[in-house]
């Protein structure tokens, strides 16, 4: 079941929810120059300039999901995504 | 909570935690667009020599001969060339010991050594971009922090105050909050673009502290360096591999250079890597005239050969998007009037944030008792007209230590710092309003001293000479400063009218 929704904002959830945003936007920045079309360093920059755009709109819009708790879970699965992925590759380098 | 209260509740958050570091670098980030001048005003013992410079290839050539006999062996050079803005050529290079800075008449190639040690201008660029004298990497990630959280709150104050072209048009003075309210949406409508720009390219500019995982991944921990090279250029210029080591002479250069860029710009930089080696190279940079990339025209050459290189920018649009962030964003590009319109939106932007920072104090005047809204209280007097007052006494600290004190730069930074950090104990001893009055007074002072203290000290630096001999440049800053001090007389007068009324009602 889905909590009832508190009607303040607060600092921490606030905190929580740039956190996440910003371990996304690693996470594409890491990930997006393997798959862009252009050269090495174009890529790359283009990664980061669209990584900065998802996280300026991941911490806009995400604080006005009416569930908390999907707040939360969408939350997490950026510490999950980044994790995982760092353990992939640390895996593939061996 | 709706959209809109949402936005509302985080452009509070956002806007109050990053207030007084966001006024920090704007207000730094406005100096700064006349660091120049303000570098020439800093050492008053090279008026003497002011003089309009030659063409920028004869500038050139002095510099180049003065570094080939002094500086033969250093690692690199570099040459800003006289400009109308700063009429001497100053020069940079670096051995295995240390880096040297100097400055050159571009007249007669003289190396003016009796100006006083001091950062001038320099000093507000640093501290605008890495938060000096915090260590470098520390500073710059902390200013690109702060840059997207205001950036966030930016745009969440667009849905927050919806109706702000309809509030543009409204200003109710003397009304306690509303006049805040209005003072803040005028001058939020006022500055929007510039400051969605600015924080936008600033973050950009050191996007890699932010997300370094793509440059790691592709060039390894330490490929920032190339990483740059190869955005800027789709060919990297190498040095033939059979040339000497002696430099060619000056003239083997000019004579392959145009007066002018395409864009209309002249000379303006020379950079040479690696000089009298086999791998010496030396550019040519014209000014940035018109162009909001860093694309100007420039011709790089082997040193040694005199060979033109033909460079290739790197002219991908992506690679644009990153030049134009830099262009953008330092303002190169501007002429004068377009840099003085530049800092006066980073300043009324600053009016802004202390009207959203008044608001958010009104809005809880309730709770003045606490904790929490005297911290708040404090750090708004702290960096509002602390930081003001620590500029003022910048200047004159340039102005009345003398000129041959030893670590002369360190006393200036220490005044700055301390005078800072000490105007707080104002707002401790007496009441908070009387402190907000007695810093109006004491800058406006400290600026006017400034001004004034050459006619004591150095009578033919002072404010009246350098205007009768149209020097433009150091006579503009201290009539900047006077404006100012009139500007800061007239808000503690607009102040204490306010308060009055406030006791009346």
């Amino acid at each position: 079941m889905d909590k009832q929704k508190p009607e303040w904002l607060s600092i921490q959830e606030i905190f929580y929810i740039c956190l996440a945003a910003y371990g996304y936007s690693l996470w594409i920045s890491w990930v997006l120059p393997d798959y862009l079309p252009f050269a090495k360093a174009e890529n790359i920059y283009l990664s980061a300039l669209l990584s900065f755009i998802f996280l300026i709109f991941y911490i806009v819009l995400v604080p006005c999901n009416p569930s908390k708790l999907w707040q939360k879970r969408i939350n997490y699965l950026s510490y999950i995504l980044l994790l995982g992925y760092w353990i992939i590759r640390k895996l593939g380098e061996h | 909570m709706q959209f809109r209260q949402v936005q509302a509740t985080l452009h509070s958050w956002f806007g109050i935690v990053v207030l007084w570091s966001v006024f920090l670098i704007f207000f730094t980030g406005s100096i700064a667009y006349f660091r120049t001048e303000i570098n020439l005003w800093s050492k008053p013992e090279n008026f003497l020599y002011l003089k309009a410079p030659p063409s920028s290839l004869e500038s050139a050539q002095v510099a180049y001969d003065y570094l080939n006999t002094h500086a033969p062996d250093a690692k690199r050079w570099r040459v800003n060339l006289a400009t109308s803005r700063m009429p001497f050529n100053t020069l940079e290079w670096q051995d295995q010991a240390s880096k040297y800075h100097k400055l050159q008449d571009p007249n007669t190639g003289l190396i003016l050594t009796e100006g006083r040690e001091s950062l001038g201008g320099d000093f507000f660029f640093k501290l605008h971009y890495s938060l000096y004298p915090l260590p470098d990497v520390v500073g710059r990630t902390l200013v690109v922090i702060v840059g997207v959280l205001f950036l966030i709150a930016l745009i969440t104050g667009i849905f927050t105050h919806k109706k702000i072209i309809k509030d543009f048009f409204v200003f109710r003075s003397f009304k306690g909050q509303r006049t805040l309210l209005d003072l803040h949406h005028i001058t939020g409508v006022v500055t929007l673009p510039f400051y969605l720009i600015m924080a936008f390219t600033g973050v950009m500019i050191f996007f890699y502290l932010l997300m370094p995982m793509g440059i790691n991944q592709q060039y390894g921990q330490n490929g920032i360096k190339k990483f740059y090279s190869e955005i800027q250029y789709s060919n990297v210029p190498k040095p033939a591999e059979d040339s000497g080591i002696q430099l060619k002479e000056f003239s083997v250069f000019s004579r392959q250079l145009p007066q002018q860029g395409s864009n209309g710009a002249v000379l303006e930089k020379i950079e040479v890597k690696n000089p009298n080696t086999a791998e010496a190279l030396i550019t040519f940079n014209y000014g940035y005239n018109k162009l909001i990339t860093f694309n100007n025209p420039q011709f790089i050459f082997a040193a040694n050969t005199g060979q033109n290189l033909n460079s290739e920018r790197n002219l991908h649009p992506v690679a644009q998007i990153s030049s134009a962030t830099y262009g953008i964003h330092l303002g190169y590009y501007a002429s004068q009037w377009m840099r003085g319109i530049l800092a006066s939106l980073g300043l009324v932007g600053c009016i802004m944030l202390v009207a959203g920072a008044l608001l958010w104090q009104k809005k809880r005047i309730k709770q003045q008792h606490t904790l929490s809204y005297n911290v708040v209280a404090y750090l708004n007097y702290f960096t509002f007209l602390g930081l003001p007052f620590a500029t003022a006494m910048y200047f004159l600290a340039n102005r009345i230590l003398t000129a041959s004190l030893e670590q002369r730069i360190q006393y200036e930074l220490g005044i700055f710092f301390i005078s800072w950090v000490g105007i707080v104990f104002i707002a401790m001893l007496v009441k908070m309003q009387k402190a907000i009055v007695l810093a109006f007074i004491f800058t406006a002072v400290i600026l006017w001293m400034t001004v004034f203290s050459p006619i004591v000290l150095a009578p033919q630096t002072f404010f009246f000479n350098t205007l009768r001999h149209q020097q433009w440049s150091v006579a503009g800053v201290d009539l900047v400063l006077m404006l100012i001090a009139t500007g800061y007389i007239f808000a503690c007068f607009y102040f204490k009218k306010i308060k009055l009324r406030e006791v009346a009602k």
